[in-house]
C-alpha cells in the first residue's frame, strides 16, 4: 500500500506540474487543446491525489502498523471514526489532506467552467496547480506519510500496535473541526486563482469578481464554522471553561477569515459602482496569502501552541513560497494598475460606501493586530533574542476595542444609503435604535452589569438588532403597501427577492449573537474543591453534592467518574459525570469535561484529578454566562451565508443572460 | 500487484490528459471570449437596474430623503441610457459588419460557381480588378464578359 | 456635516460618560486575576497560569504558592508581576511590558489603526476630488429609440 501511495504522489506531482506549465503556455496562445489537456491534467492530479488519501486510509483502517504514520497516528482499539480521523491528526498526513482538499476544489473549479470562462480557465488551472505542485513536492519529498517504519534505522518491521490518537483530539467536533478549516484555508486559492487570472487576461470587468466573491462565500463560511468548531472543542475537552484563547493557531484561522470578511464587504462597492478595483483584488491577495500562512503558522511551529506539532523542517519551503505568492501577486498587480481604474467617484462622505470603508479599515487594522501580536514572540526573539510571551491580556485588550466599533458598523452600516444619505434621513433611521439601546442600557447598569466592555457589547448589541429588525420591518412594511401583501409573505419576498443584502442580515444578527456570548465572558466564576464522596461544593446558587466516584475500563481507556448531584435555589436541578480519562495507546491522562448548557449560563464541571495524599477529587466548577449565545450565533451566521447564496431573482436573470451569451459563443459568433 | 495497477492507472490518466494535444486544433479557433461587449454592456445596465430598484424600494420605505432620490434617479436613468445607447451603436455596428460579412461571402460563392471571367483590356493590356465596363486605366470600352467573341 | 458632526459628539459624550459610571476601583487582586496575566511555563502548555489544563503541573503549582505568598505579603499587581518576571524570566508574563523594545508590540496595533484611518482618509479625498466627469446626461438627452429600448428593458426587469 505504501507504494501504491507513492504511485499516486509522484504522478500527482506529475500531473499538477504538468498543468502548471501547460494552462499558462494555453492561456498564452489562446489554444483550446491545450487547455483541454491542462484542464484534464487537474482531473489527474484529482484522482492521483484520492488514490494516495485511499492508501492511507486504508492501511489505517486495516492497522497496517508498518507504515510509521499509521504506527505514529492511530492504534487498534481507536473508534472506526477517530481512525478515519487519523488521516489529519498528523504533519504529514494534514498535508496530504490539504493537498487532496485543494485537488477536490480545483476538479470542481474545471468541472463548473467547463464551458464558461475560457480565457480565464487556462491560467485558473495554472495557479490552482502551482499551487498543488508545491503541496505535492512538500508531501512528497518532505512530509512523506507513506515511510516504512524502522527499527534502529536499518530494517522494517511492524509496530504490534500504534500510538494512536492524540486523546485530545478524540472528540466528535474534533473529527470535522480540522476538514472544516481545512476546506477554508485551501477554498481561498479559488478567489485567488481567478483574480490572478484576470489580471493576466486584462478582463477587469465585472466577471471576475462575481466568480471570486461566489468562490470567497463557500471557504469563508467554512474557515467561520470551522472556527467556531475549534472553540467548541476548547471548551468541552481542554477544561479551561473558555473556547477562545488568542493561541498562535487559532490566529492564524482567524487572520484569513477576518481579512475574507473585509473582501466580501468591500467586493459590493465594486458590483454596485465600480470602485475600490485595486483594493478588492488585494484583498483576495491579502486573504490567499494569509491562508497559506495560516496553514504554515500551524504546521511548522515557528510559534509556540496548544498544538504543539512542532515539526519545523518545512517552514523554508513555506517561507519561500510565501515569497513567491507576494512578489507574483504583487508585481502583477503593479503591471495592471491602469486597467483598475474607478468608474465612478464618491458622491458622500456619510454613505453606503464610506460605511464599508470603515468597516474595512477596522478589520484590516484587527489583521494586523492580531498579526502582530502573533508574530511578535518571534521577532523578539530574533531582534532582542528575549523570550516573551504575547497572550489573551495583550490581544483582549487591542481587540476587544476593534470589535465594539465593528459592532457598531453592523448596525449603522445597513442603514446609509448608497451614495449620499442626508441628516434626515440619518436622524429618522436612527433615533427608535438609539432611543431603545439607551433604555436598555440604563435597565442593564441599573440591573449591575457594571464590566463597561460588556455593558457596551450589549447596549450596541440591542442596538444593531434594532436596526436590522427595522430594516426587515420597514422592508416588509413597504412590501405590505405597495405589492398588498401580507406581513408574512411580504418578509419570505423581501429576502428571497434579496437574498444577498437580507442573508447578510442575517449573518449579522448572528454576530450580534456571537457578542452577546463574548460579553458573558465578563461574567465568569468558578470555584474549586477537594471533595470526597458526600461532600457539597457550591457556586452562584448551584450547589453539587458528590454522590460518589467510580472507576473503571474499556479497551481504549481507564476512567474515574465523579458523579454530581446538583441542585439550583434549593430544588433539584441535573445530575453530572465529569471523568478523569486515561488514555492507554498514548498513555495520557484527560480530563472528560461535564457540561450543562442553558440559554443563560452553563454549568461547568472538571474532575481535575484525585488528590494524591488524600485520594479526596479535585474538583473545578465554572458557571459560564450566555456561551451557549456563542454557538447560537454560529449557527445563524451559518445560515445567513447560506441564505445569501441563494441566488436571488436578479441574479438568475443573470444567470439565465449569460447562458444566452454562452450559447452565442458556442455558436462561433465572437464579437 | 496492487502498485503496478496504481501505475497503469496513472499511465492511462496520462493518456487522456495527453490526448487532446494529438488531435488537430478544433476548427473554432482559438478560445472563444468570456464576455461579449453587448454581454457587458446589457450586464452593466442590469446593475443600473438593480441599483434603481434598491433607490426606488429604500426611498419608498422612508430610508432617503426626496431631494436626494429624485437625484440620484436621475442620475441613475442618464447612466442607463448611455449604456443603452452604446449598445445600440454596437448592435448598429454589428449588424453593418455582418451586412458586409454577407456580402463578402455572397461575392466569394458567386465567384467560385461561376467561370471565372478576365477584365483585361484588349486596348492597353491593363488588369482590371473588378467588373467594368470601361478600362481603368485607358477608358476604351471593355467588352462585356459572357459575350466575349475573341 | 457640520450635523453629522454634532451627532458624533453627542455619541461620543454618552460613550464617555458611561466610561465615568463604570470607573473601575482598585480590586484587590487574587491568585485568579493575576493568573490572567501569567503564563505557565512548563512548555506543555501556552494557558495563563489560572487555565493551565495539565493537572499536575509542578511549574503551576510552584508559580501559583509564588502569587499567593506575594498577595499576604501585601503586594499590589504591578509589583507581584514585576517579581514574577525577574523570577522566572520575562515570558512568564502573557503580555510583555510596555517598555523598550518590547513597547513596539503595543504601539504598533495603535499606530496600524491611524496609518489605516489616514489611509481611509486619503483615499476618500481623492475621490471626492477626481475632476468631476460630467455627470451622465439627462436621460431627455438622448435619442427616442434608446428610451424606448431601455423602458421595455426595465419593464422586463421589474421596474415600472
Amino acid at each position: 500500500m505504501n507504494q501504491v501511495g507513492s504511485v499516486g504522489l509522484i504522478a500527482a506531482l506529475a500531473f499538477a506540474a504538468y498543468a502548471l506549465v501547460a494552462g499558462a503556455v494555453g492561456g498564452r496562445l489562446r489554444s483550446p487543446r491545450i487547455t483541454r489537456s491542462a484542464e484534464r491534467a487537474t482531473w489527474g492530479f484529482f484522482l492521483m491525489i484520492t488514490m494516495a488519501v485511499v492508501a492511507l486510509e486504508y492501511m489505517i483502517l486495516t492497522n497496517d502498523f508498518h507504515n510509521a504514520y499509521v504506527a505514529e497516528h492511530s492504534n487498534r482499539d481507536l473508534l472506526t471514526y477517530y481512525k478515519v480521523a487519523s488521516l489529519w491528526a498528523g504533519q504529514e498526513g494534514s498535508l496530504l489532506f490539504w493537498t487532496w482538499l485543494l485537488s477536490i476544489y480545483s476538479a470542481l473549479v474545471v468541472w463548473q467552467n467547463r464551458r464558461k470562462n475560457r480565457q480565464l480557465m487556462p491560467y485558473v488551472v495554472s495557479v490552482l496547480m502551482g499551487t498543488g505542485t508545491f503541496f505535492s513536492l512538500l508531501v512528497f519529498f518532505v512530509a512523506n506519510p507513506f515511510q516504512e517504519l524502522w527499527a534502529n534505522g536499518t530494517q522494517a518491521f511492524t509496530a504490534p500496535d500504534g500510538n494512536g490518537l492524540n486523546p485530545l483530539l478524540q472528540y466528535h467536533s474534533m473529527v470535522i473541526h480540522p476538514p472544516m478549516l481545512y476546506l477554508g484555508y485551501v477554498g481561498m486559492v479559488v478567489p485567488f486563482a481567478f483574480a490572478t487570472a484576470a489580471l493576466i487576461t486584462r478582463q477587469l470587468g465585472d466577471n471576475w469578481i462575481r466568480i471570486t466573491r461566489r468562490w470567497t462565500m463557500v471557504p469563508w463560511m467554512l474557515l467561520g464554522t470551522g472556527i467556531l468548531l475549534g472553540g467548541n472543542w476548547a471548551y468541552a475537552v481542554l477544561g479551561w471553561g473558555g473556547y477562545w484563547g488568542w493561541d498562535p493557531v487559532e490566529n492564524a484561522s482567524l487572520l484569513p477569515w477576518l481579512a475574507g470578511t473585509a473582501f466580501l464587504h468591500s467586493v459590493m462597492i465594486q458590483e454596485k459602482r465600480g470602485m475600490l478595483k485595486v483594493w478588492n483584488v488585494a484583498l483576495v491577495i491579502l486573504t490567499f496569502f494569509l491562508s497559506i500562512f495560516g496553514t504554515f503558522l500551524t504546521r511548522s511551529g515557528i510559534v509556540s501552541s496548544v498544538h504543539a506539532f512542532a515539526q519545523s523542517n518545512i517552514g523554508p519551503f513555506f517561507a519561500v513560497f510565501l515569497a513567491i505568492i507576494l512578489f507574483f501577486s504583487v508585481t502583477l498587480l503593479f503591471l495592471r494598475l491602469d486597467h483598475l481604474k474607478s468608474e465612478n467617484k464618491l458622491d458622500s462622505m456619510v454613505s453606503r460606501e464610506s460605511g464599508f470603508l470603515f468597516n474595512n479599515w477596522i478589520l484590516l487594522a484587527l489583521v494586523f493586530a492580531v498579526f502582530w501580536g502573533t508574530l511578535f514572540p518571534v521577532i523578539s526573539k530574533a531582534i532582542e533574542n528575549t523570550t516573551v510571551t504575547v497572550g489573551a491580556p495583550f490581544f483582549n485588550k487591542v481587540a476587544i476595542p476593534m470589535g465594539l466599533l465593528l459592532l457598531l458598523l453592523t448596525g449603522a452600516g445597513p442603514l446609509l444609503a448608497w451614495r449620499k444619505t442626508s441628516f434626515q434621513s440619518i436622524r429618522r433611521n436612527f433615533t427608535v435604535p438609539l432611543i431603545v439601546a439607551a433604555v436598555a442600557g440604563v435597565v442593564m447598569f441599573v440591573e449591575g452589569v457594571r464590566n463597561l466592555y460588556a455593558w457596551m457589547t450589549l447596549f450596541l448589541s440591542v442596538f444593531v438588532t434594532i436596526c436590522i429588525l427595522g430594516e426587515f420591518w420597514k422592508g416588509a412594511r413597504t412590501r405590505m403597501r405597495t405589492a398588498k401583501e401580507n406581513f408574512a409573505v411580504a418578509l419570505y419576498n423581501l429576502t428571497m427577492r434579496n437574498t444577498r443584502r437580507y442573508g447578510g442580515y442575517v449573518v449579522h444578527i448572528g454576530i450580534v449573537l456571537l457578542f452577546i456570548g463574548f460579553a458573558g465572558q465578563a461574567f465568569k466564576t468558578d470555584s474549586k474543591g477537594l471533595m470526597q464522596e458526600g461532600d457539597l461544593l457550591r457556586i452562584n446558587n448551584y450547589e453539587l453534592r458528590l454522590s460518589e466516584l467510580v472507576s473503571g475500563d474499556n479497551p481504549n481507556y481507564e476512567y474515574t467518574r465523579a458523579n454530581f448531584s446538583v441542585t439550583k435555589n434549593g430544588e433539584a436541578f441535573t445530575s453530572m459525570h465529569p471523568e478523569k480519562r486515561f488514555y492507554k495507546a498514548s498513555q495520557q491522562p484527560t480530563s472528560y469535561v461535564a457540561i450543562h448548557p442553558t440559554l443563560s449560563e452553563d454549568l461547568y464541571v472538571v474532575l481535575a484529578g484525585l488528590d494524591p495524599g488524600t485520594n479526596k477529587a479535585i474538583v473545578q466548577v465554572f458557571v459560564n454566562p450566555l456561551v451557549m449565545w456563542v454557538w447560537i450565533g454560529g449557527v445563524v451566521t451559518l445560515l445567513g451565508t447560506l441564505l445569501a447564496m441563494v441566488p436571488s431573482r436578479v441574479e438568475r436573470e443573470m444567470a439565465e443572460m449569460r447562458q444566452a451569451q454562452e450559447l452565442i459563443v458556442q455558436a462561433g459568433d465572437a464579437f | 500487484m496492487l502498485p503496478s495497477i496504481a501505475v497503469l492507472i496513472a499511465v492511462g490518466m496520462a493518456v487522456y490528459v495527453v490526448w487532446p494535444l494529438l488531435s488537430a486544433e478544433t476548427a473554432g479557433g482559438p478560445l472563444p471570449l468570456d464576455v461579449t461587449v453587448l454581454g457587458d454592456l446589457k450586464r452593466r445596465r442590469l446593475v443600473v437596474y438593480d441599483n434603481l430598484k434598491d433607490l426606488e424600494f429604500e426611498y419608498q420605505s422612508g430610508k432617503i430623503a426626496r431631494e436626494d432620490y429624485e437625484a440620484l434617479r436621475t442620475n441613475y436613468l442618464g447612466e442607463a441610457a448611455g449604456l443603452m445607447a452604446a449598445t445600440q451603436e454596437a448592435e448598429q455596428l454589428k449588424q453593418d459588419d455582418a451586412v458586409v460579412e454577407r456580402e463578402i461571402a455572397a461575392r466569394r460563392a458567386m465567384r467560385k460557381s461561376q467561370p471565372k471571367i478576365e477584365y483585361k483590356c484588349q486596348a492597353c493590356g491593363y488588369e482590371n480588378p473588378l467588373p467594368v465596363k470601361f478600362c481603368g486605366e485607358c477608358g476604351a470600352r471593355l467588352a462585356v464578359p459572357g459575350k466575349k467573341q475573341g | 456635516m457640520a450635523l453629522k458632526r454634532s451627532a458624533t459628539v453627542i455619541v461620543l459624550g454618552i460613550l464617555l460618560a458611561a466610561t465615568a459610571a463604570f470607573a473601575d476601583d482598585a480590586r484587590m487582586p487574587t491568585v485568579e486575576s493575576i493568573g490572567n496575566e501569567v503564563q505557565c511555563t512548563c512548555g506543555g502548555c501556552v494557558a495563563p497560569i489560572n487555565q493551565c489544563p495539565m493537572l499536575n503541573c509542578a511549574e503551576k503549582a510552584e508559580i501559583r504558592a509564588f502569587i499567593s505568598k506575594e498577595i499576604s505579603d501585601g503586594k499590589d499587581e504591578r509589583t507581584i508581576l514585576q517579581d514574577l518576571s525577574l523570577r522566572y524570566g520575562l515570558q512568564v508574563l502573557s503580555a510583555p511590558p510596555a517598555k523598550g523594545f518590547n513597547l513596539a508590540v503595543w504601539v504598533l496595533p495603535g499606530v496600524g489603526l491611524l496609518v489605516g484611518l489616514s489611509l481611509v482618509v486619503v483615499i476618500v479625498r481623492r475621490w471626492r476630488s477626481k475632476p468631476a466627469d460630467a455627470p451622465p446626461a439627462p436621460p431627455a438627452a438622448y435619442d427616442s429609440k434608446v428610451l424606448a429600448a431601455m423602458e421595455e428593458e426595465m419593464k422586463s426587469a421589474g421596474l415600472h
